[in-house]
C-alpha cells in the first residue's frame, strides 16, 4: 500500500514536472491552439456521452457530430505540427500562411460532408 | 528548333512527347474488338453498367439515386440506387454531359464503350506521377510505357469491357500517387487531395478495401522501422479522417467503415498512431528520467484498455467477422465448402503459374530486381510500393480477377529495375570507370575489364527484352482479350469467316415478340444483358444478392417437368431461356455448367442430390449411359427438344452433341407444359414459351 501512495506521489512530481515544462517551453501561439485542440477533445468525449445516454438514433448524427470535432481536433494537430519552429527542418519549405491555407482547404471538405450528413437527417420526415 | 533549346527544356519536351505517345498507344491497343467487329459493349456486367448509365443520362441524378428497378429478381425487385458504386456511370454521364454541351453529339453507347480505353492513357499517366514520387521522372516514364501495354490491366479495359474496374485502377494508383506525395511532403493539402481520391475509388470499386488495408499497413511498417515523421502523422490522420466521411457519403458503402471488420484495421493503426504520436510529444516537453517511469504505467493502462474493447467489441458482435467474398482472399477454400455461387465464379479461382507470365510476361522476373532496389536504398516512397507489390502479389495468387491489382505494382517496380540497370550501364558506356583514386579507404570501385562491353550487351538485352514485351502483349491483347462475347467468330476450313450473333437475335426476338410485362426465367449469368438489350423482367440476375431465388431457378432448371412447371407458375414465368452450344460446338453453354445449378439448388433444397446426376460410376455423361434424372430434367429437355432428329456431323449419328461429343441419350420426347418459341440460326439460344393451365381439367 505504501508502495502505491509512494507511486502517486511521484505521479503527481512527474505531472507537476510537465506542466512546468510545458509552460516554459512551448511559445504563446502554440499554447492558443493547444487549448483548441483540448475544447475539440472535450466535445467529442461530450458527443459519445450523449450517444450512449440520451438519442441513438440518427446515426448520421452521431457520425457528423463526432467526425467533425475529431477532424478539427486533428488538423489543428497538423497545423501545429506544421508550424512548430521545432519542426524547422522536417518543413522548411512552408511558409505559415499556405499551411493555414491548406489546413483551412481540409476543414472546408469536413464540413461539406458534415452538412451533407444535415442534408439526410432533414429529409427523413 | 528542337536542338537548339537548350538541354533542361529538351528533357521536358522529350518527356511530354514521350507520355503523349503512350497514352496514344494505350488508347488505341485496346480498340481491337471494336475494329474487328463493331462499337458493343461486351460480356455480362458491362450491360447492367451500360443500362444504368443510360438511365442516369434519360432520367438525371436524383431519380438514378433513388432508382428502385422492378425489372430484376421478379418479384422481389432491385434497390439499384443504393446497391451499386455509382462512380463508373457519373463518370460516363459527366464524359457524356461535356461532349455534347460542346455539341459534339456522342451517343451514350460509344461514350460507355471508349470509357476504359479513356481512363487507360490516364492510368499511365497516373503511373508516371507514381513512378516519379517513388523515384525519379526516368522511372516514371518506363513504368507508364509498361503499364499501357500489359496484359494483365488490358484483360478487364478493353474498349466495350465497360466494367468499375477501368475506371478503379486509375483511381486506385493516382490515390496511392497522392499518398506517397503526402507522406514526403507532410502537407494537409495533399492529404485532402489523397482523400478526395480516395473517395473517387470508393464511388467506383469495392476494392477500395485494399487501399484502407494497405495505408494503414504501411504506417505500421514504417513506425516499426524506425521511421515515424511528423509527415506521416500529419499524412495518415487526415487521410483516416477525410477518407472515413468521404467513404460513407457513398450510400452502398453506408455506415460500414465504422463498424466492418474489414475497415477496422484504419481504426486500429488510427488509434495506435494517436498514442505513438501523444507518447513521443511527452517526451520531447517532459525531462527524461520522468518520462521513463510515466511511460510504463500509460503504456499499460492505454494497451489494456484497447484489448479490453476489442474483445468487448468482437463478443458482443459489434465488430462482425469478415464477409464471404473478402474472407476467401484470407481462406482460399473457405468458397468452395461453404458459398458455392462465389466458388463458381471463374475470375474467383487461384491463379496458375501460367497466368501469371501470360499477363506480365517479363515483369514476372524484373519485379524481384525492382523489390532489391528499392530495398537497397529505402526512402518512404520504396518502402510503400514494396509493400503494394508484395500484398497484391498474394492476392493476385489467390483470385485471377485480381492480377489486375497486381499489373501497375509490377510495372513501377519493374520500371525502378529497368530504369536503374539502364541508368548504370549507360554512363558506363559514355565514360568507362578508370582507376578512381579518391583516397576513401577499401571503397574504390574495381574495375571489371571489358566494363564497356558489358555494359553495351546489358543495356542491348534490357532493350531486347522490351521489344519481346511489347510483342507479347500485343498479340496476347489481340487473342485472348479482344472478345465482346456476345458476338463470337469462328474460321471455317476455307478460312473464311462465320459470325455467330445469336445471343443478340435472340435478345432482339424477346424485345419484339414478346409483351412488354412478359417474365424471362433464364441462369443468372444472362440477366443482365437480357434486361439491357431485350427489355424484359428477369427472375434472377447477375447481382446474385438472394441465393435463396437462385436457388428456386436451380431447382426448376434441374427437376422434373411437372415439379419445374409449378415453380414456374408460382413465379409467374412466361419465357424460358437456355444457352445450347450442341450444335456449333460452343462450350460456355448451359449443361456445361449445370453442375453449378446442381450444387447451388441443393444447398437450399434437400431433394436435389448432386450425385443423382451422374452415372453410377461418377461421370457426367449425357449419352444412353447417362444418369435417368439428368435425362429427364427440364434443363436436358430444353436443350436438346428436336435435336435428336439434327444431323451435326458428317459420319456421326443424328443428334450428336458436339461440346460433350457424344450422341444424347434421350432423343425422342415431347414437352408438355413448354411450347418451343424461338431457336437461334445455330441453336445457340432456345427460347421456350411456357403454357398457361389447360382449360379443362
Amino acid at each position: 500500500l505504501r508502495n502505491i501512495k509512494q507511486r502517486f506521489l511521484e505521479q503527481e512530481g512527474i505531472v507537476h514536472s510537465f506542466i512546468e515544462s510545458y509552460k516554459a517551453n512551448t511559445p504563446h501561439k502554440l499554447k492558443m491552439m493547444d487549448s483548441f485542440i483540448a475544447f475539440t477533445a472535450i466535445l467529442v468525449v461530450l458527443q459519445i456521452g450523449y450517444y450512449m445516454i440520451i438519442a441513438r438514433h440518427p446515426f448520421e448524427a452521431f457520425l457528423a457530430g463526432i467526425f467533425t470535432p475529431l477532424g478539427a481536433m486533428l488538423f489543428t494537430i497538423s497545423l501545429r505540427v506544421i508550424i512548430n519552429p521545432d519542426n524547422r527542418e522536417e518543413y522548411n519549405t512552408k511558409r505559415a500562411i499556405q499551411a493555414v491555407a491548406e489546413y483551412l482547404i481540409a476543414f472546408l471538405i469536413m464540413c461539406l460532408c458534415a452538412l451533407n450528413y444535415m442534408r439526410q437527417i432533414t429529409s427523413f420526415q | 528548333m528542337f536542338v537548339s533549346l537548350p538541354s533542361a527544356k529538351q528533357v521536358v519536351v522529350l518527356r511530354i512527347f514521350i507520355l503523349a505517345l503512350v497514352c496514344i498507344v494505350a488508347f488505341a491497343t485496346r480498340l481491337f474488338s471494336v475494329l474487328r467487329f463493331e462499337s458493343v459493349i461486351h460480356e455480362f456486367d458491362p450491360y447492367f453498367n451500360y443500362r444504368t448509365t443510360k438511365f442516369l443520362v434519360s432520367e438525371g441524378i436524383y431519380n438514378f439515386h433513388n432508382w428502385f428497378d422492378d425489372y430484376s429478381w421478379y418479384p422481389l425487385g432491385r434497390i439499384i440506387g443504393g446497391t451499386i458504386y455509382p462512380g463508373l456511370m457519373l463518370t460516363a454521364a459527366l464524359v457524356h454531359w461535356a461532349l455534347n454541351a460542346l455539341n459534339f453529339t456522342v451517343n451514350i453507347r460509344n461514350v460507355c464503350v471508349l470509357t476504359a480505353p479513356l481512363f487507360a492513357s490516364n492510368t499511365a499517366l497516373a503511373t508516371y506521377l507514381l513512378g516519379k514520387e517513388v523515384e525519379n521522372e526516368k522511372t516514371g516514364l518506363v513504368a507508364a510505357a509498361l503499364i499501357a501495354i500489359v496484359p494483365g490491366y488490358i484483360s478487364r479495359s478493353v474498349a466495350g469491357s465497360y466494367d468499375n474496374e477501368g475506371v478503379a485502377i486509375f483511381a486506385l494508383i493516382f490515390c496511392f500517387f497522392l499518398w506517397v506525395k503526402s507522406v514526403k511532403t507532410g502537407s494537409l493539402f495533399w492529404s485532402a487531395m489523397c482523400a478526395l481520391s480516395y473517395f473517387y475509388m470508393v464511388a467506383a470499386w469495392g476494392g477500395y478495401i485494399f487501399i484502407i488495408n494497405l495505408i494503414p499497413l504501411y504506417v505500421l511498417v514504417m513506425i516499426f522501422v524506425g521511421r515515424y515523421s511528423h509527415r506521416l502523422y500529419v499524412a495518415y490522420c487526415t487521410l483516416y479522417v477525410l477518407g472515413t466521411l468521404l467513404s460513407m457519403q457513398v450510400s452502398f458503402v453506408g455506415f460500414q467503415p465504422v463498424y466492418s471488420s474489414e475497415h477496422m484495421a484504419a481504426l486500429g493503426v488510427f488509434v495506435f498512431l494517436q498514442v505513438y504520436g501523444g507518447i513521443r510529444w511527452i517526451s520531447n516537453v517532459l525531462p527524461p528520467d520522468y518520462f521513463r517511469a510515466l511511460f510504463r504505467i500509460v503504456f499499460l493502462t492505454v494497451a489494456a484498455a484497447a484489448g479490453v474493447a476489442f474483445v468487448a467489441a468482437s463478443v458482443t458482435g459489434y465488430v462482425a467477422p469478415w464477409t464471404g467474398r473478402f474472407y476467401t482472399l484470407l481462406d482460399p477454400t473457405y468458397a468452395k465448402a461453404h458459398i458455392p455461387i462465389i466458388a463458381s465464379v471463374s475470375e474467383h479461382q487461384p491463379t496458375t503459374w501460367s497466368s501469371f507470365f501470360f499477363d506480365l510476361h517479363m515483369l514476372t522476373f524484373m519485379l524481384p530486381a525492382g523489390l532489391y532496389y528499392c530495398l537497397k536504398s529505402a526512402t518512404d516512397g520504396n518502402i510503400f510500393i514494396v509493400m503494394y507489390g508484395v500484398t497484391s502479389v498474394y492476392f493476385a495468387g489467390v483470385m485471377v480477377r485480381l492480377m489486375l491489382v497486381l499489373s501497375p505494382a509490377a510495372c513501377v517496380l519493374s520500371a525502378i529495375a529497368i530504369s536503374n540497370a539502364l541508368r548504370t550501364h549507360m554512363t558506363h558506356i559514355h565514360s568507362p570507370p578508370a582507376d578512381k583514386t579518391t583516397g576513401k579507404k577499401g571503397a574504390a570501385d574495381t574495375v571489371v575489364p571489358y566494363q564497356q562491353e558489358i555494359s553495351l550487351a546489358i543495356v542491348l538485352g534490357i532493350t531486347a527484352l522490351l521489344v519481346f514485351y511489347t510483342f507479347h502483349c500485343t498479340w496476347v491483347t489481340s487473342e485472348a482479350y479482344s472478345s465482346p462475347s456476345i458476338v463470337l467468330a469462328a474460321r471455317q476450313h476455307d478460312g473464311g469467316r462465320i459470325i455467330f450473333d445469336d445471343f443478340r437475335e435472340a435478345y432482339y426476338w424477346l424485345r419484339q415478340n414478346t409483351p412488354e410485362d412478359a417474365k424471362i426465367m433464364s441462369w443468372w449469368d444472362y440477366g443482365y444483358q437480357i434486361t439491357a438489350m431485350a427489355n424484359r423482367t428477369v427472375i434472377v440476375d447477375n447481382n446474385t444478392w438472394n441465393n435463396s431465388h437462385i436457388a428456386l431457378v436451380g431447382m426448376a432448371m434441374a427437376s422434373d417437368e411437372e415439379i419445374s412447371y409449378k415453380i414456374m407458375r408460382s413465379l409467374d414465368v412466361d419465357y424460358v431461356l437456355v444457352i445450347f452450344g450442341g450444335l456449333v460446338g460452343y462450350a460456355s453453354d448451359d449443361i456445361n455448367k449445370f453442375l453449378w445449378m446442381v450444387r447451388i439448388a441443393g444447398g437450399e433444397h434437400a431433394e436435389i442430390r448432386e450425385e443423382d446426376y451422374f452415372t453410377p460410376q461418377g461421370e457426367f455423361r449425357v449419352d444412353r449411359e447417362g444418369s435417368p434424372i439428368l435425362l429427364n430434367c427440364l434443363m436436358y429437355k430444353m436443350c436438346y427438344f428436336r435435336f435428336g432428329s439434327i444431323l451435326t456431323e458428317h459420319g456421326k449419328p443424328t443428334g450428336y452433341d458436339r461440346v460433350r461429343n457424344t450422341e444424347i441419350g434421350n432423343k425422342d420426347f415431347t414437352l408438355n407444359h413448354l411450347e418451343e418459341a424461338y431457336t437461334t440460326e445455330h441453336w445457340l439460344v432456345r427460347i421456350y414459351k411456357v403454357k398457361s393451365l389447360a382449360n379443362r381439367g
